[in-house]
């Protein structure tokens, strides 16, 4: 399916910097990859030449300007943990565009983006490229969130949730979305990307399922190799199992199976 | 002069002693683009069972220090659909090819080899006696009398190389080898995984829903060195060096402790040119002393005692 041929080099870090207590956002000048991805593809990083954590970690290409990529991440161990202490200057190694991407042909139809936290990642990038017409995004409190500026460019309107209510609504992103149907009034218009937590895309989906939503989400497992070879990052589909790095991350809401 | 870096194991001559790990690499091809396979030394298929395999429950890799664990439960499409869909993409590649294969009885091993040893595109089958993520993957490796009866009758069946893969998990580890040199064998892979086991003290949980996991990686390295060794300071059989190798300067360490081969594994998790680079990383350190060939450095390791 995919003919570009993924690249891996290292790179060094332009700018690594906290938007918010719990978002970073790391970028590096790559031309080849920024030339060849597209929304919904993810890149494998090595932290350290030293082997130490030893796998990769995979990353969604958050924005690409010219030349520039930029991720977005927030620290939950080990390597994301290194890489927030990384200066300008200090070099990664990359390697990608992997995995498939979002659909990008579809006509007539409301997009809306919904991100979990940090899963509001792959919509910047897909804003960049085709009309987003709502950014949906849901997290604990407003630490979470994506701050405003970081929307800049993209014209769709942005519904936040908070489960503490500390920024927009009060609640789940499930929230937003109702707001949404009701606003469009013709739920069968929308198209739903959704990316984040496990129980968020559940929710998500099984409201779709009610409402005759069509969607896709990309998901996110634990990964090893990033390229279809150890099948450690598997998702179960109605034609059972199926990478995530390869096979994915983006699947068709009909595809999967929810457990 | 280029060094000859070639290597005989029973009538077969591999270009070079780069190979990988069965269940790293993939099985049609998911290294192209980084890696040359006409130019490694062999290539050797994620295990092949009798029927096809879902493989284990979610989540099944759990990242370690210096390594990490792994249930995959051997998921694979079973070897009708391996020949009909698989096999193709291999007779188009010169570089001899490996077929691990595992099953749960004397019989589905047979049945396996049997059906490779019609098919011209395999060089050879490696016989996987030892996966820790499976019921009754270590049965065949945990006792002498067991391996020999699986070696030899699978012996007997094939004309082809013969690969045996054993587990430092063998109580008898080297009882378990003289066994299979009996039954005929004529090379092994060592070693396989470790089982492992991690937990999320969060949620009190085991991190891989099988509980236990292979340890792979940088992290059994010096176990598996030791094995190879043990295996080549008692028998004169061949070894495919298996556990963590991740640059020149590791597989050169099982060549020097006798390895004919070295097979890269989860580091093509992590550098999907891995095997490039040691390629070239050995040819240059043969260069570099002026020796003529591998053989020169082959089981050379000085010991004192």
């Amino acid at each position: 399916m995919r003919k570009i041929k993924p690249v891996d080099e290292w790179v060094t870090i332009r700018e690594n910097i906290r938007l918010t207590p719990r978002l970073l956002k790391v970028s590096f000048d790559f031309p080849k990859l920024a030339k060849i991805a597209r929304p919904g593809q993810f890149l494998q990083m090595a932290i350290e030449d030293a082997r130490d954590p030893f796998l990769r970690r995979p990353f969604t290409v958050y924005r690409v300007k010219r030349n520039t990529i930029e991720i977005l991440y927030e620290v939950v161990g080990k390597g994301s943990r290194l890489l927030s202490e990384k200066k300008k200057g200090e070099r990664l190694k990359i390697m990608g565009p992997l995995g498939n991407t979002f659909t990008m042909s579809l006509k007539k139809r409301i997009h809306v983006a919904v991100g979990g936290g940090v899963g509001i990642a792959p919509f910047i990038f897909l804003g960049q490229r085709m009309p987003v017409h709502y950014f949906l995004m849901g997290a604990r409190s407003k630490e979470g969130l994506l701050p405003n500026a970081e929307f800049r460019g993209l014209t769709g309107k942005k519904i936040f949730a908070t489960e503490d209510g500390s920024c927009g609504m009060k609640g789940f992103v499930t929230a937003a979305l109702e707001k949404v149907i009701r606003e469009v009034g013709d739920a069968g218009k929308l198209y739903l990307f959704v990316c984040g937590p496990k129980k968020m895309l559940e929710a998500v989906m099984e409201m779709a399922e009610r409402f005759g939503i069509e969607g896709e989400a990309s998901m996110d497992e634990r990964m090893a190799c990033g390229i279809g070879a150890c099948l450690g990052c598997m998702v179960k589909t109605r034609d059972g199992y199926k990478t995530s790095c390869k096979d994915g991350t983006v699947f068709n809401f009909k595809d999967l199976l929810v457990d | 002069m280029k060094p000859d870096l070639s290597v005989k194991i029973k009538d077969i001559t591999f270009r070079n002693p780069v190979t990988v790990a069965s269940g790293t690499f993939g099985s049609e091809g998911e290294y192209q683009g980084w890696v040359d396979y006409e130019k490694l030394g062999a290539i050797v298929t994620k295990t092949v069972t009798r029927k096809p395999r879902e493989g284990n429950p979610m989540p099944r890799i759990y990242e370690t220090p210096a390594g990490m664990l792994n249930a995959i439960g051997l998921q694979n499409k079973g070897i009708e659909e391996f020949i009909e869909k698989k096999i193709p993409f291999f007779s188009k590649i010169r570089t001899p090819l490996i077929v691990n294969i595992a099953g749960e009885s004397v019989e589905d091993y047979v049945c396996l080899a049997e059906k490779l040893s019609h098919l011209k595109e395999v060089s050879g089958v490696e016989l996987n006696i030892s996966c820790p993520n499976v019921k009754k993957g270590l049965e065949f490796c945990a006792q002498p009398g067991l391996a020999y009866e699986v070696v030899s009758e699978v012996r007997s069946v094939t004309p082809k190389l013969l690969i045996t893969k054993v587990s430092p998990e063998a109580h008898d580890f080297l009882g378990v080898v003289e066994a299979c040199v009996k039954a005929g064998t004529d090379a092994f892979t060592a070693i396989n995984t470790i089982r492992g086991m991690a937990i999320d003290v969060e949620a009190r949980r085991p991190r891989l829903a099988n509980v236990f996991g292979g340890l792979s990686g940088p992290a059994i390295r010096p176990v598996a060195l030791r094995y190879v060794y043990e295996i080549k300071r008692r028998f004169d059989v061949p070894v495919i060096a298996a556990g963590g190798i991740c640059c020149t300067n590791d597989a050169l360490e099982f060549i020097i402790a006798g390895a004919h081969m070295v097979a890269v594994g989860t580091a093509n998790f992590v550098e999907p040119r891995a095997t490039m680079e040691i390629l070239s990383g050995i040819e240059k350190y043969l260069g570099e002393r002026r020796l003529e060939s591998i053989d020169e450095v082959r089981g050379t390791v000085k010991v004192d005692c």
